[in-house]
């Protein structure tokens, strides 16, 4: 007589339920915690000693001939130009320029950055009583929304900005050497979560935290009586 | 059960036969497979809590308050809740109402002209939430 196969353990399915449910717990725990999950594969995969990680992007802007400029947007573009192989902004006396870089900001997997500036120069281009100075936007909407590390070479200060519609809200500062007027400037920003670091030279200069955008295009803006010049500038993605 | 399969009489020679146990790991991998979903669900119910969603669901509140400047003297300004559409503006007095602000944690921008401070303020369903006096900078260097 033939009797029924009786099954025992579990079938692939089951396995397979487990694992997908396993999964999808991570995955909302993540984000419960505001983790990204591409951040942290891409942790994972550094760490095991992955050549490359998709997250980990970059762009680096050289200014050695003009198409060093196609990719950044904003009004009255003529005001930046490439002389001897750097990025200028000539101030007009009257408005501050914004030129924001959404592709780089869309090659960038993640919204935690390192921005590298080499050999800044700011000048005054107009005489009169208007600001002097070079700014940076980060995690910016457009140019009314977003955040700004600025330096004004007029009064000597480096800040940070929260920008709202056009409005600003002061989120911390500093008093800076006037010497810095006649320097050629290496600046480093970090974009880490809530937290925001401006380095000159390696050393600390300001710190800030806030967590209102998440994410955004960077940019430049120049105040409106100087002449801004960068050499190098390059953002890199932050692995978590 | 067809009739080939039925069980011969030799078989109950010893009495009937209890229904054979459910295999132990069969019901192991039962009960972590709803332990999971139950987890699942509940994530997701907090994941919800969290979104933005949710507080237009749970409901809105308003903000009061008055502006005054550094010498304390009323200003009219605007008011901003962030994330949001919503805008208003204060009186002469500086007194300000906003009405159907989402309920929960949310940023305040009070601006007068270019120059704004925040306040960061809880609302609560169907409440107002009294702001009390915010001095807003009037005369603070912007870096324009």
């Amino acid at each position: 007589m033939r009797r029924k196969r009786e099954e025992h353990g579990q079938g692939l399915v089951e396995y397979a339920l487990i694992l997908v449910g396993i999964a999808i717990v991570v995955i909302l725990i993540l984000n419960i915690m505001g983790v990204s999950v591409k951040e942290a594969y891409c942790k994972v995969i550094t760490d095991l000693g992955g050549k490359t990680c998709e997250a980990n992007g970059e762009c680096s802007f050289s200014f050695d001939d003009p198409s060093g400029l196609d990719t950044w947007e904003g009004n009255n573009k003529e005001q930046l130009s490439i002389e001897d192989g750097r990025a200028c902004i000539n101030g007009n006396g009257t408005n501050a320029r914004s030129y924001l870089n959404p592709n780089c900001s869309s090659s960038l997997e993640s919204n935690d950055y390192t921005i590298t500036y080499e050999d800044i120069t700011v000048e005054r281009a107009i005489d009169n009583d208007k600001n002097t100075g070079l700014d940076t936007w980060f995690r910016a909407k457009d140019d009314k929304n977003g955040y700004l590390f600025i330096y004004n070479s007029r009064t000597n200060y480096v800040r940070f900005w929260k920008v709202v519609d056009g409005r600003w809200v002061k989120l911390s500062e500093s008093k800076v050497p006037s010497s810095w007027q006649n320097e050629s400037l290496d600046i480093k920003l970090d974009v880490q979560g809530d937290n925001f670091t401006a380095y000159k030279d390696g050393q600390e200069i300001l710190k800030a935290s806030d967590g209102a955008y998440e994410d955004g295009q960077v940019g430049i803006r120049n105040k409106p009586s100087s002449k801004s010049c960068i050499g190098n500038m390059t953002v890199e993605s932050l692995t978590p | 059960m067809t009739l080939q399969d039925s069980p011969s009489l030799e078989d109950f020679s010893d009495g009937i036969l209890p229904p054979p146990d459910k295999p132990d790991k069969k019901r192991r991998t039962t009960i972590v497979i709803v332990g999971l979903l139950v987890l699942i669900i509940l994530l997701l119910g907090i994941s919800f809590i969290q979104s933005d969603a949710f507080s237009q669901i749970a409901g809105q509140g308003t903000i009061s308050g008055y502006a005054v400047d550094e010498s304390n003297q009323p200003i009219a300004v605007d008011i901003i809740i962030f994330g949001t559409n919503i805008r208003a503006i204060s009186d002469e007095s500086g007194y300000f109402e906003v009405e159907n602000i989402p309920s929960g944690q949310q940023s305040i921008i009070i601006a007068f002209g270019e120059i704004a401070t925040e306040e960061i303020v809880t609302v609560q369903v169907g409440q107002n939430t009294e702001l009390g006096t915010v001095t807003v900078p009037t005369e603070s260097e912007i870096d324009y």
